[in-house]
């Protein structure tokens, strides 16, 4: 099934969450609504999933216009925050929840929960009570009530946020491989830019109620329309540049090819593709290493160079030559890697 | 921790648990002695057995019928008033809550005003001389009080409810009726559990309801009162007691330590937007009128309070008299005056060391809190005509009641028919109110608050009153309103104790209506229900005097 958002407002109490938010998820796909918390992105979910009504616009599934319908009609089945696991039921009572408003067969309930218990590897937990289930567990469990009612819609509102980093990673690669399996249209609301570049096809980053990029996961991160997105995505070296007096643009003393004409640009300098070397090899630029951050296997360093502080990361491998603070050291990049701002 | 606990703390601990000792747990435990050891006891009577037992039948009677129909008011009222919109639903708030400030039996009168035997409606209209006394007289007057206690109990617990779960309910499915029957209700019954075993205790505990328009329909407890003001019979009224004791501390039991621990809901979950969104129309429609229709017999005995207070003689002559209120100004306002004194002295004793004790239990966790808690909540549980007779059979006899075992002969100091007695049974049944506010509280504050200010350099001493005290003030608020407002209208645990000099309002209004002046007792109910409506209101604005101006300001502005 294919989801389409056509100009979504929505006003509480006079503030706007929502400004005319148009998306599109096509069949099969997962799209993720990335934002800092307030931007908008859970209103929207359950502005799909019918639990709150947009103040205007409308919301298709397939060609099927279903704005005004109540939650109950609409197939769309979500995974919660906090889960939303029902205390005063077992986990098998939980799961097969939808089934039974239904009134399925008990046979048949049985049998379909024990598959998706199997699906979400929960198999042999049936009678546990939701207060034993541990958090990775819970979130399993919340995924399988959804997953049972076979929705049109599998809406997803910062599943993983309550789990631990290690946790987070190994289920992240399950609702991808689950949602792969099923194939079931999804949309996952969160505020991390690794989980949605993890586990989305498209990705919408979103501030202030409006989307203001939407595309490939790539494409945002090699390719951010402006400041905001950048820095959202955890790009930093961000940087100002003036046209100069005979009207092009230069950037630490290497010219920028562009055919913008306005008379400053924002630009970005990728930390990964800055060079750094112990001396100078000939039209490098001199600097100095301000910090240093271990980051896993990267090293961060901050470096101030003329005027401004740039970003390089550097693979820490074994024969990588490390640099130490006040250290003065010669930075090099290729021009053609920069990215210009489209706004600003 | 040992560096953690002060001198001063210790001690008040100790005194606390020694006057629970004393009050509560003495004259329980002589009570049941008297009831069991007496010579003539009825325990080897099966005649008066029998006698009890078929009150006590009366009583099961009355009171389960009261909690399932109250408790069920309550629910529709609490669901309707909290989770639906409609218009005049702010004042329907208010109004639900009229009952807690009038005195227990301003239901009574004007049951008797409408249906009595000079009754508006059996004799003016129907022309009935037929008598309106008995078992429908008792349960009609007690759903209409107790209702609003239920009603008060379950929205207390309503904002807890996690919404998320169902709307969770809905994205799966489920019909608005489907959410309901299957996730809200169920979320919410060990809470409605709760409140249907604190209103049959109510209802249990209820003397003076029977008394007044239960005809020859008697309960346990207006049996209690009856063998002791009629017949003089302590002996019985013991055994009675004991068999009434039964059931409630059963219930009690049952309450404190098993359906109060099995709550789906954490303190600090607070839905702010609880309300219905698709609610429909003609079950609105319901749930409003049927608030509407309940308010408005919650304001019909008030309008017939007044209108009986200020007309001659009802059912002979309706004109209109200021009679009965100058009566009060004449001769009656000492009793109005030990009902204030009273109210204020206990509500502010019993809230002050009821919150002091939950502080002591919870955050400090020291020895014997489980026996301190048990002590102090127990009295909640006994109805207050037997808590009455334990005073009664205890306190008798000289040094504060111990010396009845050697010191038989000793004159000395006998608190019986002192004016104190009512002041400490007031505070020991009290106390519990405090102690749950206060554990409301606490379960709030998180205990590291204590130990920043300890890791700043301050004492424990300090720390308590320069944090945990200030902390404590909205809990002391709250309890010492819901006692003061108790306070005045108490009487089944007082009747047997008071002595001319400290009368108090409520039983003067309780000895009119047994004698069947019902303008004087109008008068005196309504009386009574202005003060302390005037009094609580007074307290609340000027503890929240700061935000009221600030509101006052605001509205201000807006202009």
């Amino acid at each position: 099934m294919s989801l389409r958002i056509e100009g979504v407002s929505k006003t509480f109490n006079g503030f706007q969450a929502l400004k005319k938010v148009n998306l599109e998820v096509k069949e099969g796909e997962i799209l993720a609504l990335l934002g800092s918390s307030g931007c908008g992105k859970t209103t929207l979910l359950r502005i799909i999933a019918g639990l709150i009504e947009q103040t205007e616009g409308k919301v298709w599934i397939n060609e099927t216009d279903i704005s005004g319908w109540p939650a109950q009609k609409r197939n769309t089945a979500m995974v919660f925050q906090n889960y939303a696991l029902f205390p005063h039921m077992n986990l098998e009572e939980n799961i097969a929840y939808g089934l039974t408003l239904k009134k399925m067969r008990r046979n048949a309930i049985r049998s379909q929960v024990n598959e998706v218990l199997k699906q979400v590897q929960l198999d042999g937990l049936n009678k546990r009570k939701i207060q034993e289930l541990s958090g990775g567990q819970k979130q399993r469990a919340a995924l399988a009530r959804a997953l049972i009612t076979k929705p049109d819609i599998l809406l997803f509102d910062e599943p993983l946020s309550n789990l631990d980093e290690k946790l987070r990673v190994s289920m992240r690669e399950e609702i991808s491989r689950i949602q792969r399996e099923t194939g079931i249209t999804s949309i996952y609301v969160t505020h991390d830019q690794k989980e949605a570049m993890a586990i989305a096809h498209k990705i919408a980053v979103m501030s202030h109620g409006e989307v203001v990029q939407w595309g490939e996961p790539e494409d945002i991160f090699y390719r951010p329309v402006n400041a905001f997105t950048a820095d959202f995505m955890g790009r930093v070296n961000v940087f100002e540049c003036q046209k100069n007096s005979q009207g092009i643009f230069t950037f630490l003393g290497k010219t920028i090819e562009t055919s913008s004409n306005s008379k400053a640009i924002q630009l970005l300098l990728p930390p990964e593709e800055v060079d750094i070397y112990e001396t100078d090899k000939g039209q490098l630029i001199q600097g100095t290493v301000v910090a240093i951050e271990l980051s896993g296997a990267l090293i961060h360093y901050r470096i101030a160079v003329k005027n401004l502080h740039l970003y390089a990361y550097r693979l820490r491998r074994v024969k990588e030559r490390i640099y130490s603070e006040n250290q003065t050291v010669w930075i090099d990049f290729d021009i053609k890697t920069i990215h210009i701002f489209e706004e600003r | 921790m040992k560096h953690n606990r002060s001198v001063i703390l210790t001690i008040s601990y100790g005194l606390i648990i020694a006057f629970l000792l004393y009050f509560v747990a003495l004259p329980i435990v002589s009570v049941v002695m008297y009831g069991f050891g007496a010579e003539n006891s009825m325990w080897r009577n099966l005649k008066g057995i029998e006698r009890s037992l078929g009150y006590l039948k009366n009583s099961l009677v009355v009171s389960l019928s009261v909690t399932v129909i109250a408790t069920v008011i309550g629910l529709i009222m609490s669901f309707t008033l909290n989770r639906v919109t409609f218009v005049g639903r702010r004042i329907m708030k208010i109004l639900v809550l009229l009952p807690f400030v009038n005195p227990p039996f301003v239901g009574s009168i004007s049951y008797i005003m409408l249906f009595g035997k000079r009754g508006l409606i059996t004799h003016q209209l129907l022309g009935l001389t037929i008598s309106p006394f008995g078992l429908q007289g008792i349960l009609i007057i007690q759903i209409l009080s107790l209702s609003s206690h239920a009603y008060l109990l379950i929205s207390s617990s309503i904002r807890k409810i996690d919404v998320t779960l169902e709307d969770a309910a809905r994205n799966l499915g489920a019909t608005e009726a489907n959410v309901f029957r299957t996730v809200t209700v169920p979320m919410m019954r060990p809470e409605i559990l709760g409140t249907a075993l604190l209103i049959f205790l109510e209802s249990m505990a209820d003397f003076s309801t029977p008394l007044v328009i239960g005809g020859s329909y008697q309960t346990l407890a207006s049996d209690l009162y009856i063998q002791i003001t009629g017949l003089y019979d302590m002996t019985s009224a013991t055994v009675s007691g004991i068999i009434l004791l039964m059931p409630c501390i059963g219930i009690f039991i049952l309450h404190k330590y098993y359906f109060s621990k099995h709550s789906y809901f954490s303190e600090d979950s607070i839905s702010i937007d609880i309300e219905y969104k698709h609610i429909g129309k003609k079950t609105k429609l319901f749930l409003v009128a049927f608030c509407g229709i309940f308010i408005s017999f919650v304001l019909a005995k008030y309008l017939f309070i007044v209108i009986g207070a200020l007309t001659k003689s009802w059912g002979h002559d309706y004109t209109f008299t200021l009679e009965h209120i100058k009566a009060l100004g004449n001769r009656q306002y000492k009793p109005f005056v030990n009902a204030f004194k009273l109210a204020t002295i206990s509500g502010l004793i019993a809230s002050a060391t009821g919150v002091t004790l939950a502080y002591l239990i919870q955050v400090k966790q020291l020895k014997f809190s489980g026996m301190a808690d048990f002590l102090a909540t127990v009295p909640a549980a006994i109805p207050g005509i037997l808590f009455g007779i334990s005073y009664l059979v205890t306190f008798k006899y000289p040094l504060f009641g111990i010396g009845r075992l050697w010191l038989t002969d000793l004159k000395g100091i006998v608190l019986m028919g002192s004016g104190i007695i009512i002041y400490l049974i007031c505070i020991a049944r009290f106390m519990n109110t405090g102690l749950r506010s206060g554990y409301a509280l606490f379960e709030h504050i998180h205990p590291d608050i204590e130990k920043a200010s300890y890791n700043l350099g301050a004492s424990v001493a300090q720390t308590f009153v320069k944090i945990t005290v200030p902390l404590m003030k909205d809990a002391f608020s709250a309890s010492f309103l819901k006692n003061f407002s108790s306070g005045m209208v108490t009487l089944g645990a007082i009747i047997l104790l008071l002595i001319p000099s400290n009368k108090v309002a409520v039983q003067q209004v309780f000895q009119i209506i047994t004698s069947s002046d019902t303008g004087n007792a109008a008068a005196m109910s309504l009386m009574l229900s202005l003060m302390t409506f005037v009094f609580m209101s007074g307290y609340y604005t000027l503890f929240n005097m700061k935000e009221l101006m600030e509101r006052a300001i605001e509205i201000g502005r807006r202009k």
